[in-house]
């Protein structure tokens, strides 16, 4: 009698741990989801939430299910910190994030040192390009975009131009304006003023638009968030409002029409995604985002979730005794939403982008 | 089977009550719990939607007053120009506490007035003549006209997140302001006050806002496609439950409708619930307090309530122990007083009958002894006549070994003693000492006693020395007596040996007697063969030398003139001469051949098959010229078909002996007599031979013994005692036969072969022998 008792007793205890679902995958988020930067963290993290329910919905990796960590970075380098520490405690699978250069700085060397691998959506950085680190890019390089955009912008005609940079995002768009530059001066271009500015409440855009217009040009081009390109599209619009206006890609967002109104009307911008996609699975991915978040998904979305599914893939096909990163880099190419995915041995990738401009308040794709 | 486990009284009653509030308390706790549980869930459910409201209408209350200021600016710019307006509205944002920025633009979107913190007004300028046709909430106003509040959306002034507000100012304008997040959270903050439930401020597309956990799940989910989220947007009746981050909730939804927002709160679940919390712990505190307070309390309780009983036991344990006397303890039970008076009668009894059989023990003439039944056996008790054999007083042996004691006369004494008992014995004997020392021989037998539910040994000691010597002297007379024995045996083994030599000398006269026989018969039939051959050799003989008279005669004649006639008589002579020869010397010849027959069949061992008819006619051939010149006449009546694989030579022997015996004795002085040779199968197949004559029969004193050698009644007269031997040997041994003889005085004898178609193979020796 006794022992049999103890023999269930045994019995269950065994159980407890064996017989419940079996442990899910936890991946962590780092994005901003409170400052400046929340348009394309919450568009990113919203993309990550819709390919983690989409995925658990299909039951999961290997039955086991996917649970997000999401962390706000709130684009400053002590929060990001925090952040990225907070995720390597929770012992975290693997990271979706960072969205900009400035926290990748941060976030990356704290990564690597804990051997998580990080997939970012949005970082075109070339300083974390051509590295064999646990840092997995999604997106091309600003080295790419930047050589297109002059390519595109010298073949329109403007063969002089102003630029203005966001200093607080440095290493972007450092790295940006000097690709640029180059590319542009060897096509026989001419930056006749590249004027910084902080991204920041108390910058004046209108004297920074000012200091692009003090030398004749033929166009200008501004390297910041939505917002910065809003509100200095909305200042060159009063200065000059003849003079044609560019963007780099990172300020592609719902935001930037919605704050930039009228004032971006003819802006040439290039989008990550093609906007106008009618491939079903393009049009199935925007109905369920549409649905999910009622709100029209940003390439910030996109790029978040093809990161996701290329994570939530390598970790269906990882093997016995084989790292994740490896498991990225070797069972390539994958399926992303609008192009396929595949990784070089630095975990770099290139990706197709699409030349727009906004007309009517839309984003139109250049034939 | 399981052994049923045995308690102590006080520690049954206290193990029984501290059970009993251990189930008393389970069943008052889980009854407690399930009626009050649902009681706080109630109450909890309608505490969520109570806080929830009340929250939603302070928000609003609070957020009134920034409408009211709205309206107030409205229709006090309406009315100004540009640089009054601007002057109003540089006053409005002037804390930037409520409003961070405010705007007045034109129905087409562009900026006309702008109010802003004092912080960022040298920038002022900037925001002049933006458009702000794209903003949503800019649209949203234009198409209400009236007062709207927006989405949290990116300041474009300062990139701060903000809440936008907009009222229509106439007909041709509107004011757009930027209410900061932080402000609205103040409000929401002030109005949550302190409250159990956890509420969040839910935007239109499902972000998060501000929560009362200090902001912890702001920005980290969407809850737009939440059950309860849905059910609130679609107006259904919410879930009981939603889950989060682990945790159950009782949900509520309450919608701003100034700020379009949805209040959400959340009052815990199940056991995170702290009043349900707080009941489950007050319960499983009690319950373990009583059961801890019983833990003490009942060992008490117990030994209180067990004391009488324990007094009536440590009695009834003296008495156990044989004390005797002394009054049983009467308390102020009265069911224990009874049975204490029950037990002292029953130990009275009890002692009276102890006493009965202790008195029959020692009444006991075998000295016996008790013992537990395992080594080393300590004497638990002894009776009188043990005492007295063993010379040992009682009290010198009582609780202790026989090593103790001393009673083992050696060690090898006890050894052997206890090699004997382990092997099983229930017997054994063992030289001991008694108390003077002198060493006694006692024979121990045991048999092991059921006492209740233990298990004794009792033994008997006998006193074996005496027997034990007369056995000795026993042994003694009988050692000399086989002595004796084996010297008469000796003797008459040397008589033995005298008289085997004399057998043997026998033995060596009677195979010379036999040899003696064997030649007498050789004799026999030389002296028939001769008779036999001599009448037609003398016949011959005879012819011949009448022929040669002849012949001698005829020469005469020739001499003296020969005659035709004298020719023609000696033609004749010759003719008949002849003719007599040659028929006496074809009977010779046949003669001999008969004799070659015989003589190879008797003087050999041979096996073959033959007809029994052809032997028995050949020898009664080769025997019938001995019965030519006698009275006696042989008839064979033996069919054919009788075929023997056997030994014709020792049957033919056999044949002869019996038909010379009939000749020789039967027919001994008389004028006639017949032999009859009859042959037949009986009815079990046996071929059965016999001979008979009407004799003068074997008288009954001689019939026993007519087959054994050197029978006969004609010793000294011709007879050897053999023939009858031989044919018994012949049929017996060699033929594998049987004979027997069946005689009347007077009337006749008959032998009776009864002989096997196949002799026997092992008659390798000579049938006669």
């Amino acid at each position: 009698m006794n022992r049999r008792l103890w023999l269930a007793a045994l019995l269950l205890v065994g159980c407890l741990p064996g017989c419940g679902p079996p442990k899910a995958i936890h991946l962590g988020f780092i994005g901003s989801l409170s400052d400046r930067g929340s348009d394309t963290g919450e568009d990113g993290r919203n993309g990550m939430i819709l390919a983690v329910e989409q995925r658990n919905q299909a039951g999961g990796i290997h039955g086991r299910m996917v649970e997000m960590l999401v962390q706000d970075d709130g684009m400053e380098p002590v929060k990001s910190r925090q952040a990225i520490e907070a995720l390597v405690s929770a012992h975290v699978d693997a990271v979706v994030g960072p969205f900009s250069s400035a926290v990748a700085a941060v976030a990356v060397p704290l990564s690597n040192q804990a051997g998580i691998v990080m997939v970012s959506p949005t970082v075109t950085s070339t300083n974390f390009a051509g590295k064999d680190d646990f840092f997995i890019r999604i997106n091309r390089t600003t080295r790419d975009n930047a050589n297109e955009y002059a390519q595109l912008l010298y073949q329109r005609g403007q063969h002089r131009m102003a630029l203005a940079y966001d200093t607080r995002n440095a290493s972007y768009s450092l790295a940006w304006l000097n690709a640029f530059k180059l590319a542009y001066s060897a096509l026989g271009g001419q930056v006749v003023a590249a004027v910084a500015f902080e991204s920041d409440a108390r910058t004046g855009f209108g004297d920074v638009v000012r200091q692009m217009l003090v030398q004749p040009s033929q166009g200008l081009l501004f390297i910041g968030s939505a917002i910065d390109v809003a509100r200095l599209a909305q200042q060159a619009e009063k200065l000059a409002p003849q003079m044609p206006k560019s963007a780099a890609e990172r300020a592609s967002t719902e935001l930037l029409l919605q704050l930039g109104g009228r004032s971006v009307e003819g802006l040439l911008i290039a989008q990550a995604f093609n906007r106008d996609d009618s491939s079903e699975r393009y049009r199935s991915f925007h109905r369920a985002f549409l649905a999910r978040f009622a709100r029209e998904p940003g390439f910030s979305a996109v790029l978040s979730y093809d990161a996701t599914n290329v994570l939530c893939h390598a970790l269906e096909m990882q093997e016995q005794g084989q790292s994740l990163k490896d498991s990225i880099l070797q069972h390539g190419p994958f399926q992303g939403l609008q192009q396929n995915i595949q990784f070089d041995r630095f975990g770099d990738t290139a990706r197709k982008v699409f030349f727009t401009e906004v007309r009517g308040g839309k984003f139109v794709l250049l034939k | 089977m399981s052994k049923l486990r045995v308690w102590r009284l006080r520690s049954y009653l206290a193990a029984l009550l501290v059970v009993t509030i251990f189930v008393t308390f389970a069943i008052v706790g889980v009854s407690i719990l399930f009626l009050r549980i649902p009681q706080i869930e109630r109450a909890n459910r309608a505490e969520v939607v109570r806080d929830t409201n009340e929250i939603v209408d302070r928000v609003e209350i609070l957020l009134g007053s920034l409408e009211v200021r709205m309206e107030l600016l409205s229709e006090a710019v309406e009315t100004r120009d540009l640089v009054e307006a601007t002057a109003l509205l540089e006053r409005a944002a002037w804390d930037g506490k409520a409003i961070r920025a405010i705007y007045l633009a034109s129905n087409d979107g562009t900026v006309l007035a702008t109010g802003v913190v004092p912080a960022l007004r040298e920038h002022r300028t900037d925001l002049l003549g933006s458009d702000l046709s794209a903003s949503p909430l800019f649209r949203a106003v234009l198409a209400s006209r009236q007062m709207v509040w927006g989405d949290k959306f990116l300041s474009a002034l300062s990139g701060a997140v903000t809440v936008g507000m907009a009222y229509p100012v106439g007909r041709d304008r509107v004011l757009l302001a930027e209410v900061p997040l932080p402000y609205l959270l103040d409000t929401f903050q002030l109005a949550a006050g302190q409250r159990t439930a956890s509420i969040w401020l839910v935007d239109r597309t499902g972000e998060i806002v501000a929560d009362t956990d200090g902001g912890r799940h702001v920005g980290a989910v969407n809850v737009l496609n939440w059950p309860l989220m849905q059910a609130a947007l679609n107006f259904q009746p919410l879930p009981e439950v939603f889950s989060f981050d682990g945790r159950s909730y009782h949900p509520a939804v309450s919608h701003s409708n100034a700020l379009d927002w949805y209040f959400v709160g959340g009052m815990p679940a199940g056991l995170e619930n702290q009043d349900i919390r707080m009941l489950v712990l007050g319960i499983v505190s009690g319950f373990v307090g009583a059961v801890l307070v019983g833990l003490v309390m009942a060992p008490f309780w117990a030994s209180w309530l067990t004391r009488p009983l324990r007094g009536i036991v440590a009695r009834a344990g003296q008495i156990t122990q044989g004390a005797v006397g002394g009054p049983w303890p009467r308390g102020a039970i009265i069911e224990f007083n009874g049975l204490s008076a029950d037990i002292e009668k029953m130990a009275l009894t009890l002692q009276e009958r102890e006493q009965k059989f202790l008195a029959i023990f020692n009444a006991s003439p075998v000295p016996m002894s008790v013992t537990p039944i395992e080594f080393p056996y300590a004497l638990l008790d002894v009776n009188e006549a043990w005492c007295r054999d063993f010379g040992r007083p009682r009290e010198a042996v009582l609780g202790r070994t026989a090593t103790e004691i001393g009673l083992w006369r050696s060690p090898d004494d006890r050894t052997a003693m206890l090699d004997s008992l382990q092997q099983g014995h229930a017997v054994a004997e063992a030289w001991m000492l008694r108390g003077d020392g002198q060493a006694v021989l006692f024979q121990l037998s045991r048999r092991q006693a059921q006492v209740g539910t233990s298990f004794l040994m009792v033994w008997a000691a006998v006193d074996m020395t005496d027997m034990r010597r007369i056995s000795n002297e026993l042994r003694e007379l009988n050692t000399e007596l086989e002595a004796r024995v084996q010297l008469r045996t000796e003797a008459l083994a040397a008589a033995n040996l005298d008289l085997s030599g004399a057998v043997a000398t026998l033995r060596d006269t009677q195979g010379e007697l036999v040899r003696a026989e064997k030649m007498a018969a050789l004799g026999g039939l030389v002296a028939g063969v001769a008779h036999e051959l001599n009448t037609p050799l003398g016949n011959s003989l005879m012819a011949v030398t009448a022929l040669s008279d002849e012949v001698r005669q005829f020469r005469t004649l020739m001499l003296t003139g020969l005659r035709r006639s004298a020719l023609e008589s000696l033609l004749d002579s010759v003719e008949q001469a002849t003719d007599i020869a040659t028929r006496n010397l074809h009977r010779a010849a046949d003669l001999v051949t008969s004799f070659k027959q015989v003589a190879v069949d008797q003087t050999s061992s041979q096996r073959r098959h033959f007809e029994l008819r052809e032997v028995v006619d050949e020898m009664v051939a080769s025997l019938r010229p001995s019965f030519a010149c006698t009275p006696y006449k042989i008839q064979v009546d033996v069919p054919n078909g009788l075929r023997l694989d056997s030994y014709p030579g020792a049957l033919g022997q056999a044949i002869g002996n019996l038909i010379h015996n009939a000749v020789l004795h039967g027919f001994d002085g008389r004028a006639r007599g017949t032999v009859l040779i009859t042959g037949k199968r009986d009815e079990l197949g046996i071929v059965v031979l016999s001979v008979a004559d009407d004799g003068h029969g074997i008288p009954p004193d001689l019939l026993g013994r007519i087959f054994d050698p050197f029978v006969t009644t004609k010793m000294g007269r011709g007879g050897t005692g053999l023939g009858l031997h031989i044919a018994f040997n012949a049929v017996t041994h060699a033929l594998g036969g049987s004979l027997s003889v069946r005689s009347e005085v007077a009337v006749g004898t008959t032998f009776e072969m009864r002989l096997p178609d196949t002799a026997p193979r092992n008659s390798d020796g000579v049938p006669l022998a």
